[in-house]
């Protein structure tokens, strides 16, 4: 009888094999990505995760979008736009013969209703900060008017926009997902199922979507731009472990991997000639950072927050990732207009460090407390920096916890010390504003906001609106050198330790190819979908 | 004719006088696990494990929680087993037998105590709610749906933001959610053995409730308990990883054998040592508990052991 | 039997109730911010506390508790925080893989468990009883992400026998089953052994063996319905357990079962969706319990609920 048992697993598994299904590799002109969280929206005003954010630029347009693989502004929607003289006022031309998925031509009443959809509370878009400039939006936000003054249809292919104050960054909120517009009667038709039902202008639009498993992009014929995209289809697939994804990649099933190159196999990978060239590299607008809250003791004496900086080994934990980063001396990473390559920043020298805590009365050390998100590699990166610091006689105890508890106790302003990783800073745009006002401003050192440090100085913040004024074009060099002087008065009251820039790995098969930097574009991250294309 | 499957013997029920072999022989119960060999070695694995848990700053060779600059290759990756370490390094150039040897302490802690309380807590109720049967018994088994449904990774979490993260904690959470396993095959074999003939006899010889459940029934539901209070150790110590993950319990860097294996899984073909290593002394540990446990419930009730 | 069903039904009325109060509570008590969460990284405090009324999470709890629950009476079980698509399509669209992976992975686990642990009864002390015992607690020891990742690695990545994970065929449940079917087996094993011990060991199976009457016989009808009991209790418990989500191995195998979205959802504290996993969860085990209590009275005829 027991043998009996041992032949009918033998015979379940050898029906089992022989009913492999000869699995699919990626037909001819079709990229396979792979993702390990769902896709959750693809609702311009509201997707802001790492999987959809890129495939929403790839269905649906702004007025501007970046040059692919660069940094740099371009526009897209908008054939043309002029800024007034005081800056305040900027007048979009738009192309015409533009069409959505629907067939039906955009018009800047369409920019109009998009905007003031994203600003409208109902929508809950995580975005209509980023609009809060334009003139009348504050009263339509809050139910005082039913549309934004500032936003004016001069005529079908027309847009006029106003803003209280000039911004500099303005034209990269009309670059940003949030901006991107989307048909009315579209939006009206599907409710809240938009999200999965995503009608816009891009070079893709949604085939196929399976819950939980899949989301099928195909070829938009009547894209504006011609050429684009270079591939008839997109497939993601979801819920995929980025160690599996890797061997699927390496036995020609998937094309690209979306979550990047598993820690686990990273150095394997980068050692192995024959995968080394399938990996692309290049820099993301990334800092991951320590926050020290600046209003609590003994953090509120700058020496003790100097001391702290100066205890940190970063090349230590760049080796721990396994050197997946460079490490970070200032706020700003490489890539930004305003980052400072003479900055030597604080030398990692304990001895100076201990000296500076004696100075300010702490020759024992104290005790305190360190959170981190508990998803690898943020705990060992903490514990390397508890190291660290009790080194030089702090003594932090470490809470790694799941990333909406930390995030709450932050923005209470509960935590001493917040290792961001996970959490850290990806610039939302490429401007140097984008990592002053959301973190490092007077206006988010508020409970619930994300200057978890409750860092304020009001002379930078005035410097800040300053600097953000200078509109005109010729003026892009000033305007980042005043941010250059900005962060580098931040650094000196060093209410961060900054720790590392990560650098982007894009892993992709030898099946695809495209321009240059579209696999470490900085912008569409991670990948610029619509320049992909199959090769071979 | 007799037709063996409707005889309707009288089971004898078990009592004192049920040990005719060791009085006759003179020898105690002990005895016999000294002559079993598998039983020996059971028990100094366990009495191995129970002497590193006290004894680990003596027995362990470096600080566990200490980051060694050359306890990682060039490019960061962990060290193979080798003169230096000699269980290899974890991925902050830990020394791994430093942590394991520390790490006995939570796991011992975790999977003996935290399980056994929740083994005692779920046989207890398993069997009043198996004998008592009807309305109070569906009570008791409903509440153990609810608290098997109860979403216990949200609890764990609320929990490591609330209170202060601490080993009594995991076995709070451990406690509440093994115990329902426990109760609910207890509560299924009282049923069907309450109603057995020696059951029945007992109440009509006016034995106390109490005294049937502890003096008939029990005995029948040891083996099950033995298999809970030790298939449960690696359970539980693995289960204890992911509950300090969420935050809940041990904090880094303090090591527990299961918290090794959760931070090293996605390494483990590259660093198979981080994985196997903790993995084989859980497995050492509850098998050896195991092998002590059915040597000292074969010695206690010798009719057990009987070669069939 | 009509009236135990209707009663049953009525208790498990009342146990969901229970069971969503209780997770209603601990969401509340739980201190993280869906509001912030949806809101993300840019989003000024005012915006957040817009998103906070239009999710009506700034009501007191009570009135919370009382929409949510005459909203579901009406079937509908809100939308997710995140995704905005309607809970029941989602959990419809995970509820098929995952019945899939429990039946196949209760399956491997009395399979393998099972003719194990009955031979191991039935040769006690010997070799084989000890293998038995050492392969139970190997495979309860052995970490399931570490186990599937192996059995990925060798039989389906270079031996090619089996798809690198994903959902779609017969040949894709294989692995996933098989890796929840060594950690289970184990138990099934154990305890249908000892279970087989305790009947061996009674008089009237005594008598009948010493009667010359072949073991098969008697092990197959008498003792083995006896022994069942407790694997029977095992299964229901089970069948809840699996249908609640099994995270880890939907992780490696990228199976879309409920455990990856309820893993993702209390990351982001997406309130519908948890709610909803534990209800259908809650569900699962209500049923898997039941189904058990019914197969105890036929297994044991003397077992009889009044």
């Amino acid at each position: 009888m027991e043998r009996r048992w041992i032949l009918y697993v033998v015979i379940w598994l050898v029906v089992a094999g022989l009913v492999v299904p000869a699995v699919p590799a990626p037909t001819r002109n079709q990229v396979v990505v792979t993702f390990k969280d769902d896709v959750s929206t693809l609702d311009p005003a509201i997707g802001y995760d790492w999987q959809n954010w890129s495939i929403i630029k790839s269905i649906f347009d702004g007025l501007m979008d970046y040059a692919p693989g660069t940094t740099k502004l371009v526009p897209h929607l908008a054939e043309s736009y002029q800024v007034s003289a005081d800056g305040r006022t900027y007048t979009f031309r738009l192309r015409r013969g533009v069409k959505f998925h629907n067939r039906r031509e955009v018009r800047a009443q369409d920019f109009k209703y998009s905007l003031e959809r994203v600003l409208n509370p109902k929508t809950q878009s995580p975005g209509a900060g980023f609009f809060m400039g334009i003139v009348g939006a504050e009263e339509f936000v809050k139910g005082q008017a039913k549309e934004v003054r500032g936003i004016q249809v001069v005529d079908p292919y027309t847009l006029r926009i106003s803003l209280k104050q000039p911004n500099a960054a303005f034209l990269h909120t009309m670059a940003i997902n949030f901006s991107h517009v989307v048909p009315r009667e579209e939006v009206e038709r599907a409710g809240a199922d938009f999200g999965h039902k995503p009608v816009g202008t891009g070079a893709f639009r949604l085939k196929e979507w399976v819950l939980g498993q899949r989301v099928v992009l195909e070829r938009n014929p009547d894209y504006f731009l011609k050429g684009l995209p270079r591939t008839d289809e997109i497939v993601f697939l979801v819920g995929v472990e980025p160690n599996v994804a890797l061997l699927r990649l390496q036995r020609g099933e998937v094309d690209i991997l979306g979550d990047g190159i598993p820690p686990a196999r990273f150095v394997q990978i980068m050692n192995d000639p024959r995968w080394r060239r399938l990996v692309e590299v290049g820099d993301q607008l990334h800092t991951g950072y320590v926050t020290i809250q600046v209003q609590m003791q003994p953090f509120t004496d700058v020496r003790v927050r100097r001391a702290l900086n100066m205890a940190i080994d970063k090349q230590r934990i760049v080796r721990i990732i396994n050197n997946r980063a460079v490490p970070a001396v200032q706020i700003l990473p490489p890539l930004m207009a305003g980052y400072d390559a003479t900055y030597s920043g604080y030398p990692y020298d304990p001895r100076a460090a201990k000296r500076l805590l004696a100075e300010a009365g702490y020759a024992n050390g104290f005790a305190t407390t360190l959170y981190a998100n508990n998803t690898d590699p943020n705990p060992r990166i903490a514990q390397a920096i508890q190291q660290d610091l009790a080194a030089i006689g702090v003594r932090a105890e470490l809470k790694t916890l799941a990333q909406s508890t930390v995030i709450e106790t932050a923005g209470r302003g509960q935590a001493p010390l917040v290792w961001s990783g996970g959490m850290a800073w990806i610039a939302d745009y490429p401007d140097p504003n984008n990592f002053y006002w959301p973190i490092l401003s007077c206006t988010s050192a508020t409970p619930g906001g994300w200057n978890w440090a409750r860092y304020c100085n009001r002379e930078l913040e005035r410097q800040a609106t300053q600097a953000d004024a200078l509109v005109q074009p010729g003026q892009e060099r000033l305007r980042a050198e005043r941010y250059r002087q900005i962060f580098r008065r931040i650094m000196q009251d060093a209410p961060w330790i900054p720790i590392f820039h990560e650098r982007r790995y894009t892993m992709h098969s030898d099946r695809v190819g495209g321009k240059k930097g579209i696999f470490t574009d900085p912008v569409h991250i991670p990948v610029h979908y619509d320049e992909v294309q199959v090769i071979r | 004719m007799s037709d063996t499957m409707s005889v309707q013997v009288h089971v004898a029920p078990r009592t004192p006088v049920d040990r005719p072999m060791a009085t006759l022989t003179g020898r105690s119960p002990w005895s016999r696990v000294w002559r079993d060999p598998t039983a020996m070695a059971g028990l100094l694995v366990v009495a191995a494990v129970a002497i590193t848990a006290l004894l680990a700053p003596v027995l362990a060779p470096y600080d566990p929680s200490a980051q060694h600059p050359d306890g990682l290759t060039a490019d960061g990756r962990p060290l193979p087993p080798s003169g230096r370490f000699l269980l290899g390094t974890d991925l902050l150039g830990r020394d791994l037998l430093s942590r394991m040897v520390y790490g006995a302490r939570v796991s011992l802690m975790v999977g003996v105590v935290a399980n056994g309380a929740a083994v005692g807590i779920g046989a207890l109720l398993g069997i009043v709610a198996g004998y008592a049967g009807g309305w109070a018994g569906a009570l008791f088994m409903r509440l153990t749906d609810l608290m098997m449904a109860f979403p216990a990774l949200v609890l764990a979490i609320a929990l490591a933001a609330i209170l202060r993260p601490s080993l009594w904690i995991v076995a709070l959470v451990i406690g509440l959610v093994n115990w329902v396993w426990v109760a609910r095959v207890v509560y299924s074999q009282t049923l069907s053995l309450a109603r057995k003939e020696f059951v029945e006899a007992a109440r009509a010889l006016g034995a106390a409730a109490s005294r049937i459940l502890f003096r008939h029934l029990l005995p029948h539901l040891v083996p099950t308990l033995l298999v809970w209070g030790t298939l449960g150790i690696s359970t539980t110590v693995l289960f204890e990883a992911s509950l300090s993950f969420l935050g809940v319990g041990v904090r880094p860097p303090t090591p527990s054998w299961g918290g090794i294996i959760n931070e090293s899984q996605s390494y483990f073909l590259d660093a198979p040592w981080l994985v196997a290593f903790p993995g084989a002394a859980i497995l050492l540990t509850s098998l050896s508990f195991n092998l002590v446990g059915d040597a000292l419930r074969d010695a206690l009730d010798p009719r057990r052991g009987e070669r069939p | 039997m009509t009236r135990y069903l209707a009663g049953r039904l009525l208790q498990s009325v009342f146990v969901l109730v229970g069971v969503t109060l209780l997770t209603f509570l601990l969401l509340y008590v739980l201190p993280a911010d869906p509001a912030q969460m949806i809101a993300g990284r840019s989003a000024t405090p005012e915006t957040v506390q817009r998103i906070r009324s239009e999710l009506g999470l700034d009501q007191p709890l009570p009135v919370q508790y009382v929409r949510y629950v005459s909203r579901l009476l009406h079937g509908d079980l809100g939308r997710s925080y995140a995704q905005k698509v309607e809970v029941a399509e989602l959990l419809a669209s995970r509820l098929g893989p995952t019945a899939i992976l429990m039946l196949s992975g209760i399956g491997f686990e009395l399979l393998m468990g099972l003719p194990a642990g009955v031979a191991a009864a039935l040769r006690q002390g010997s070799r084989l009883d000890r293998l038995v015992m050492v392969l139970a607690f190997a495979g309860a020891s052995a970490p399931q992400f570490a186990v599937g990742l192996l059995l990925l690695y060798t039989l389906a990545f270079r031996a090619g026998l089996f798809p690198l994970g994903g959902y779609g065929s017969w040949a894709h449940v294989v692995l996933p089953a098989f890796t929840l079917g060594i950690a289970g087996a184990g138990w099934y094993a154990r305890v249908i052994r000892s279970s087989m011990i305790d009947v061996l060991g009674q008089e009237y199976v005594r008598t009948a063996r010493a009667k010359g009457l072949p073991t098969r016989r008697v092990v197959h009808k008498h003792m083995l319905r006896n022994a069942l009991i407790p694997v029977v209790s095992m299964v229901g418990l089970d069948i809840g357990t699996f249908m609640g989500g099994v995270v880890v191995v939907e992780s490696v195998f990228g199976w879309p079962g409920i455990g990856q979205l309820a893993w993702q959802a209390i990351q982001i504290v997406d309130i519908p969706v948890i709610l909803g996993v534990v209800t259908t969860s809650a569900l699962a085990i209500l049923l898997g319990n039941l189904l058990a209590d019914i197969c105890y009275p036929l297994l044991d005829p003397r077992i009889r609920y009044s």
